[in-house]
C-alpha cells in the first residue's frame, strides 16, 4: 500500500513537471515569434519632410556615351531584377516603376533601428529606392514612413552617440557610412535626426569632407582591400549612389572616377568569368569550389566581362549600375578589357606601408587614423597608442577594432612588463600587430589565352593576416589552383583557405615559387598563437587548393602534381610530401614549405604528357635555410630560377623586378604610385582621371 | 593477503619510478637548458627550423647527458666495490658507448637533414670527450667526488651551448654567461648535497672530518659568488627582454645572498645542510625561469 502510495505520488509530480514544462516551452515558442521592437523603433514616428525632387544637373556624358553593350547589359540586368523579392532589388522595381515587396524592406529596418554590423548596406539600398522614387512615386506612404522613421533614428558615424554593434572603419564601411549621411541629409535637409540631434544639412557639411578624404586616399593610393571579390561590390554601390544623387560636382566627378579605376581593375586581372586575381579580403567560400564571385555581375554590367547569373538578381553593385542614368565607363575600357583578354602582362600597386603616412601627409592619430583603421592596423606599432585613445575617447566597442577589451588590457600590462612603450611592443608581435595591416601589395598578373598567374609579389612574407588571398594561377574559372597556410588571424577564426600566414611569393611570366615559414614571436605571442590554434582547432599545415574534378586529367609525380584543363597545363610542386586531404586540397603537415607553380599550354608543348614529362626532368634543388629556402629550379620554359627567403628573384641570370611597381604599369596605362593622375591610353582612345582639379577627361 | 601483495608491487614500483626520476633528474634539466639555448638564439630563425632543433636537440641532449650519467655510474662502481648498482662495470662501458653514439648520430641527423652548421656535432663530439676524459682522470685519482659533481654539474649546464649552437655559428655572450651562472650554482649544489649525505651517514667510514666541511663550505660560498656576478652581468649585454629578466634577477639574487650568507656562517657553526640545499634548489629554479624570461 505503501509502495502503491509513492508510485502515485511520483506520478503525480511527473504530471506536474511535464505540465510546467510544457507551460514554459509554450511561452518561449510564443515570445520567440513575436518579434521584439526595440525602443527606438517603438519612440514615435519621426516628423519629416523629405524633398520632393532631385536633379544634381552634371552631366557625365559631355565627352562620350555610354557604349549601346552596357546599355543592353543595364538593361537585361534590370528586367531580371525587377523579378526579385530581394531588398535591394526592391530598387529595380522602384526604378522600373513596379510594386515593390513591402515585407522584405521592413525586415532590413530592424538592423537600422538596432545599430547593428552591415547596417549601411541596407541603408545605401534604401536610399537608392527613395532617391529614385522621387521620380517614378511608387512607394506608398505607408513604407515610406517606415523607412524614412528608421533613416531618422539611424547612427551614422561612430561619433554619434548611442551604443552599437556596427563596424565603422572597414575601407568599405567607411564610404557606406559617408554616403548614407550625406544622402539623408540631403534627403531631410531641415529635419532633425534623433540620434546625433544634427539637421540634414549639418549631417552633409560632415559628410563631405570625409567622402572627398575618402575619394582623394582611393585615387591616389588605390585600394587598401584590394581586388576584393566581396567588398568592392560594396565600395560600387556607395559610388554609384555618390554620382546618381550627390550634389556636389566634385564628389561625383571623383566618385565616377574612382568607379573607371576599378574597372579598369576588373580589365586588368579578370580572367574567364572569374576576377582571378590576388586580393586584399577574401572568404572561402567566394574561392573553394565556386565559380562566381560577389563583383561578377557588376563587372559583367560595366565591361562586359564574364557571364551573367539571372540568380544574381539582387546584387547590391548590380542592381546601383543597371539603375543608374549618371555612371557608365568610358567606351575604352570596354575596348581594354576586350584586347586584353589574351595576351596580357600587368602590374600594379594598392595601398602603402605603415612608415609612409607622413609621405602622403596622413597621421598616425585622431581621424587620420581611419586610413589606418580601413587597412586593419589598429594595433600597428605606429598606431596602437592613437587607436587606444580615440577607442577611450568616444567608448568605441573595442571587437569593433581589434579584438576583446581583455586584448587591450593584455598588451598594456604586457608592455609594462617588458619596460616598453605600447609601440615598441607591438614591433615585437609585429608578426601579427602589423601582419593584420593591408599594406602595399604589388600585384602581378601574367596571362594568355590558356591561363593566368596572379600573386601580390614578397608580401609581407611570415606575417599573419585576416582575410589575404594572395595568389592564384587559373586555367578557367573553376579550374584554378593556389596556396594557403591557415591559422592564427584568420578572419572570424573559420577561415582555412584565405589569411594565415603570408608566404613569400614571388612570380615572374608563368612561374612562382611561394615559400612558407615565419619567425617566432615573443613567447607570450606564440602562446597566443597556440590558443588560437587550440580554439580554432588549426594544426600547423599549409595546403594547396586543387580541385580535382575541375581538371580534365591530374597525375602526381615526385612531388609534383600536374593538371590539364583544355589546352592548359599547370604544375605545381611541394618540397614536403603532399597529400589528398579531399578532392580539393593537398595538404603539408607544418609551417614550412616551399612550392613552385609552373603553367604551360599546347602552344608550347606538345601534349599534356610532354608537359609533364619535361617539369619531371627539370632540375629541382632545394636547401632548408634557417629561415626559408635556397630555390634552384631549372624551368624548362624560363630557363633557371633563383630566390630564397630574402634574396633577390632571378629567371635565367636576369633579376626580376617583385616591387615596389606604379600605381599601374602595362601597354595601357604607367603612373607613378602616389601620383593623381591615372591616364590610360588605347590607341586613339585616351582617359585622364586628374584628381587634382578633378577632371575626367575622354578623348576618342 | 592479496591486498597486501599488490601493496607492496606497487610501493616497490613507485620506488623504482623514484629511483629512475632521481637519475633522470639532471637529464631533463639538461634538456631544459637546451630548449633555453635554443630560445635564446631564436631571433631570424624560422619556426620550422625551431620545432626540428627542440626535437633533435633535446632527443640528442638527452642521450649524451644520459651517458654522462653512465660515466659516473662507472665511477660509484670503481670506487666502491660494493656499490650496490643495477648494472655492472662491463655493461656500463658498453651503454655509455650506445648513449654517445645515439647522441652524435641524432645531432649529424639534424645538421644533414637541415642543413645546420657543424657546431653542434663539435659540441657534441667534445661533450662525449668530456665525459671520457673526466671519468679516465677520476679512475687515477682514490676520490672521485669532485669529478662526479663536475660530470653532473655540466650534464645539466652544457645543454644550453648545445642548443645556441643548433641555431647560430656565433653564440652571443649572455649565453656564455648564462651557463657560468647555471654551472657554479648547480656544482655549489653539489657540494651542499655532499655535506648533506656525509651528516645523515654517521658510519665512521664515511663521516667527514671539519676541515674537509669548512673546505667544501668554503668552495662552495665562492661558486656562489661567481654565481651571483655571472647572473647580474647579462643586463649588460643585449638580452632580448631585459626588464623581464630582471624582475626574477632580483628575487634570485635575494635567494642565492641568502644561501651565500647561510653558507659563510656554516663555515664556522654547524648548520643544517638540507636547508641550504633547498635554498639553493629554489636559487636555481628561479634563474631557469630568468633565462626563460630573458628570451
Amino acid at each position: 500500500m505503501i509502495l502503491n502510495h509513492k508510485i502515485s505520488q511520483s506520478q503525480n509530480r511527473m504530471k506536474r513537471s511535464k505540465s510546467v514544462r510544457l507551460f514554459f516551452t509554450s511561452l518561449i515558442l510564443l515570445v520567440a515569434h513575436i518579434p521584439i521592437a526595440s525602443p527606438i523603433e517603438l519612440a514615435e514616428q519621426w516628423d519629416y519632410s523629405m524633398i520632393s525632387e532631385f536633379d544634381h544637373g552634371i552631366d557625365l556624358f559631355e565627352k562620350f556615351n555610354a557604349t549601346s553593350g552596357f546599355r543592353f547589359r543595364q538593361s537585361i540586368y534590370l528586367n531580371n531584377s525587377r523579378f526579385s523579392e530581394g531588398l535591394y532589388a526592391q530598387a529595380s522595381r522602384v526604378y522600373a516603376g513596379d510594386d515593390i515587396n513591402e515585407e522584405t524592406i521592413e525586415e532590413s529596418l530592424d538592423s537600422i533601428y538596432n545599430y547593428e554590423d552591415c547596417m549601411d548596406f541596407r541603408i545605401n539600398g534604401l536610399l537608392r529606392m527613395l532617391y529614385l522614387n522621387l521620380d517614378t512615386d511608387i512607394l506608398s506612404t505607408k513604407i515610406k514612413n517606415k523607412v524614412c522613421d528608421a533613416l531618422g533614428k539611424g547612427k551614422y558615424w561612430y561619433t554619434e552617440p548611442s551604443d552599437d554593434t556596427a563596424i565603422f572603419f572597414t575601407e568599405n564601411h567607411q564610404i557606406l557610412f559617408h554616403t548614407s549621411e550625406l544622402l539623408v541629409g540631403q534627403l531631410f535637409p531641415n529635419d532633425t535626426f534623433t540620434n546625433s540631434g544634427m539637421t540634414g544639412n549639418q549631417h552633409v557639411e560632415n559628410a563631405l569632407p570625409l567622402i572627398e578624404r575618402w575619394l582623394d586616399w582611393r585615387g591616389q593610393l588605390g585600394f587598401t582591400e584590394w581586388n576584393s571579390n566581396t567588398y568592392l561590390t560594396e565600395d560600387i554601390a556607395a559610388l554609384v549612389n555618390l554620382v546618381d544623387f550627390a550634389s556636389d560636382a566634385d564628389i561625383v566627378y571623383k566618385a565616377a572616377m574612382i568607379l573607371d579605376l576599378i574597372a579598369f581593375g576588373f580589365a586588368n586581372n579578370y580572367y574567364k568569368n572569374r576576377y582571378a586575381t590576388s586580393m586584399g579580403r577574401c572568404y572561402d567560400d567566394t574561392r573553394v569550389i565556386t565559380s562566381r564571385d560577389s563583383i561578377s555581375e557588376a563587372a559583367w554590367i560595366m565591361l562586359g566581362l564574364g557571364k551573367h547569373n539571372p540568380c544574381d538578381n539582387s546584387n547590391m553593385a548590380a542592381v546601383a549600375l543597371a539603375t543608374s542614368e549618371n555612371y557608365a565607363p568610358p567606351p575604352i575600357l570596354e575596348e581594354i578589357a576586350e584586347n586584353a583578354s589574351l595576351y596580357f602582362e600587368h602590374k600594379e600597386r594598392n595601398s602603402i606601408y605603415l612608415e609612409e603616412g607622413p609621405d602622403y601627409g596622413i597621421k598616425y592619430k585622431g581621424d587620420d587614423l581611419m586610413y589606418w583603421w580601413s587597412m586593419a592596423g589598429p594595433l600597428a606599432p605606429q598606431t596602437i597608442e592613437g587607436s587606444f585613445n580615440l577607442i577611450e575617447k568616444y567608448d568605441i566597442d573595442p571587437w569593433t577594432i581589434c579584438g576583446p577589451q581583455f586584448l587591450i588590457d593584455f598588451l598594456k600590462i604586457s608592455s609594462f612588463f617588458h619596460g616598453m612603450t605600447l609601440s615598441e611592443y607591438s614591433e615585437t608581435l609585429k608578426l601579427l600587430s602589423r601582419g593584420a595591416c593591408y599594406e602595399t601589395a604589388n600585384v602581378y598578373t601574367y596571362r594568355t589565352p590558356y591561363y593566368q598567374l596572379s600573386g601580390a609579389q614578397d608580401h609581407m612574407k611570415g606575417m599573419n593576416g585576416f582575410q589575404e588571398h594572395i595568389w592564384q594561377a587559373s586555367l578557367d574559372d573553376s579550374a584554378y589552383v593556389f596556396t594557403n597556410s591557415p591559422g592564427g588571424l584568420s578572419k572570424d577564426f573559420k577561415q582555412f583557405f584565405m589569411g594565415g600566414w603570408k608566404p613569400r611569393a614571388t612570380f615572374y611570366k608563368n612561374i612562382g615559387v611561394i615559400q612558407y615559414d615565419r619567425e617566432s614571436l615573443p613567447l607570450e605571442g606564440e602562446f597566443i598563437i597556440f590558443l588560437l590554434n587550440a580554439f580554432t582547432n588549426n594544426k600547423p599545415l599549409n595546403h594547396a587548393y586543387f580541385p580535382k574534378l575541375a581538371f580534365d586529367d591530374v597525375k602526381s609525380q615526385n612531388g609534383w602534381t600536374f593538371g590539364a584543363k583544355d589546352d592548359g597545363y599547370i604544375a605545381l610542386y611541394s618540397y614536403e610530401p603532399t597529400r589528398w586531404a579531399s578532392d580539393y586540397e593537398l595538404r603539408v603537415k607544418g609551417f614550412k614549405n616551399v612550392w613552385i607553380v609552373e603553367l604551360g599550354s599546347s602552344d608550347e608543348y606538345d601534349s599534356f604528357d610532354d608537359f609533364v614529362s619535361e617539369i619531371l626532368d627539370a632540375d629541382v634543388n632545394i636547401i632548408p635555410e634557417a629561415l626559408g629556402y635556397d630555390v634552384y629550379y631549372n624551368s624548362p620554359s624560363q630557363g633557371k630560377i633563383t630566390v630564397s627567403w630574402n634574396a633577390p628573384f632571378y629567371v635565367d641570370k636576369k633579376k626580376i623586378d617583385i616591387g615596389d611597381y606604379h600605381r599601374f604599369y602595362n601597354d595601357f596605362c604607367r603612373q607613378e604610385f602616389g601620383t593623381k593622375i591615372t591616364d590610360i591610353r588605347f590607341e586613339s582612345k585616351r582617359l585622364e582621371l586628374n584628381f587634382n582639379n578633378c577632371t575626367r577627361y575622354y578623348k576618342d | 593477503m592479496k591486498r597486501k601483495e599488490s601493496k607492496t608491487r606497487i610501493k616497490k614500483s613507485i620506488n623504482r619510478l623514484k629511483i629512475s626520476f632521481q637519475f633522470l633528474k639532471p637529464i631533463i634539466k639538461g634538456c631544459i637548458m637546451v630548449f633555453i639555448g635554443i630560445l635564446l638564439t631564436r631571433i631570424g630563425i624560422g619556426v620550422g627550423r625551431l620545432t626540428t632543433n627542440l626535437i633533435y636537440g633535446t632527443l640528442a641532449f638527452f642521450f649524451l647527458a644520459f651517458s654522462a650519467l653512465v660515466v659516473i655510474e662507472i665511477l660509484r662502481i670503481s670506487e666502491d666495490p660494493s656499490y650496490n648498482s643495477p648494472i655492472t662495470k662491463k655493461q656500463a662501458i658498453i651503454l655509455f658507448g650506445v648513449m654517445n653514439a645515439i647522441g652524435l648520430c641524432l645531432t649529424v641527423i639534424n645538421i644533414i637533414v637541415y642543413y645546420l652548421s657543424i657546431l653542434s656535432l663539435v659540441i657534441a663530439i667534445s661533450v662525449g670527450v668530456l665525459w671520457l676524459g673526466l671519468g679516465l682522470c677520476a679512475i687515477k685519482r682514490e676520490k672521485n667526488d669532485v669529478i662526479i659533481k663536475l660530470i653532473t654539474t655540466l650534464a645539466f649546464s652544457v645543454g644550453i651551448i648545445y642548443g645556441a649552437t643548433l641555431n647560430v655559428l656565433f653564440i652571443p655572450v649572455y649565453v656564455y654567461f648564462f651557463f657560468l651562472t647555471a654551472s657554479f650554482l648547480q656544482l655549489s649544489r653539489e657540494n651542499v648535497k655532499i655535506l648533506n649525505i656525509g651528516d645523515r651517514n654517521k658510519s665512521p667510514k664515511l663521516k667527514m672530518s671539519s676541515e674537509e666541511r669548512v673546505k667544501i663550505l668554503k668552495s662552495s660560498l665562492i661558486l656562489q659568488l661567481l654565481a651571483i656576478v655571472f647572473l647580474i652581468l647579462p643586463v649588460f649585454t643585449n638580452i632580448m627582454n631585459p626588464i623581464l629578466y630582471i624582475l626574477p634577477l632580483v628575487f634570485g639574487l635575494i635567494i642565492i645572498g641568502l644561501a651565500a650568507i647561510l653558507t659563510k656562517k656554516s663555515i664556522s657553526n654547524q648548520r643544517d645542510y638540507k636547508k641550504l640545499g633547498f635554498i639553493l634548489k629554489i636559487g636555481i629554479l628561479v634563474e631557469l625561469i630568468a633565462f626563460i624570461l630573458a628570451s
